[in-house]
């Protein structure tokens, strides 16, 4: 095994759990958030 | 495969293929990636798994972009979820895809061997992947950015399902909608169409990265077959699964993924 196949091995399975741990709170920050009294959008008739 | 040296008879092959993949791929709630891969492995044994990889991912890409935008269409994604899970997606895949340009062949048959078997067998168990009789009715996915642990756990649930993909691929779909069903509680129309968005997201990342490194270079005309029949494929899919029960046809794909396993697995010996 090389350096970088070791390096990157262990990018693969550290950044998801770190990235995974700290972006979504940054996201929903920012999202728009939907105004409470706003009416929610009718879901279809699935077939599924 | 020689660019330009594509005859309309291999044209005719790959097409074929990539829409047998389409259309069984859609049935079962997946891109087809799971089908071509397998398929690529036992038409090409001397190539590369970055150079299989990235020509699958590159057609799962075509494939997941035209059904994200039939699911656009009928608000059938949760934007915020979609976002979300696509984002945290990305770093992994990218570099999944620059890791298996270190894995050797025998490795990437082996480990897909295993997936197919598993697959194999959970489709065999659970032919039409029906929710569970406790999941709930009410679609909860509204309520996923005011829920930071569901929203962490569908954010690095996703992020390693698009490494697995990357390294295999395949688009995950037939890994990451039964997570968003059975760990996420999605109902399932929001879980196939979310996760085509994901899906499309993490194969474009992966299939960029392949072609900055050269790994695409040559296999255009390849993929622009498998893409063309796939396209083809996946609304025919879709229409037959709505048209028909679907669990025989489907207890018989899981029946080949287990022989497609067994005999990838067996080349290692």
């Amino acid at each position: 095994m090389t350096p970088r196949t070791l390096a990157l091995t262990i990018a693969a399975l550290v950044v998801p759990a770190l990235w995974g741990w700290l972006f979504p709170p940054l996201l929903a920050r920012v999202w728009p958030r939907r105004p409470p009294d706003a009416p929610r959008p009718p879901l279809p008739d699935y077939e599924i | 495969m020689d660019p330009g040296a594509l005859e309309l008879s291999q044209f005719l092959a790959l097409a074929a293929l990539g829409f047998a993949a389409g259309a069984i791929g859609t049935l079962v709630g997946a891109g087809g990636g799971f089908l071509i891969v397998p398929a690529l492995l036992l038409l090409h044994p001397e190539a590369s798994p970055a150079a299989l990889a990235s020509t699958s991912l590159a057609v799962v890409f075509f494939n997941a972009y035209s059904g994200t935008l039939a699911y656009l269409r009928m608000g059938r994604i949760d934007p915020f979820a979609a976002v979300l899970f696509a984002l945290a997606s990305v770093p992994g895949a990218v570099l999944a895809a620059l890791l298996v340009r270190d894995v050797p062949r025998g490795a990437f048959d082996g480990a897909f061997g295993l997936l197919l078997l598993a697959a194999g067998l959970a489709v065999l168990r659970d032919p039409l992947g029906r929710p569970r009789p406790s999941a709930p009715v009410e679609p909860l996915v509204s309520a996923l950015r005011d829920e930071p642990g569901r929203m962490r756990l569908g954010a690095i649930g996703s992020a390693y399902i698009s490494v697995l993909a990357s390294l295999l691929g395949i688009g995950g779909g037939i890994v990451h909608v039964p997570f968003l069903i059975r760990a996420l509680r999605f109902p399932p129309h929001l879980a196939t169409a979310t996760s085509q968005f994901v899906l499309a997201a993490t194969a474009f990342a992966a299939s960029a990265t392949h072609a900055a490194a050269g790994t695409l270079a040559g296999r255009l005309d390849e993929i622009l077959s498998l893409a063309v029949g796939v396209m083809m494929g996946a609304p025919i899919g879709a229409a037959l699964s709505a048209r028909i029960g679907g669990a025989a046809i489907v207890r018989a794909l899981g029946a080949l993924l287990c022989l497609v396993g067994v005999r990838l697995l067996m080349r290692l010996w």
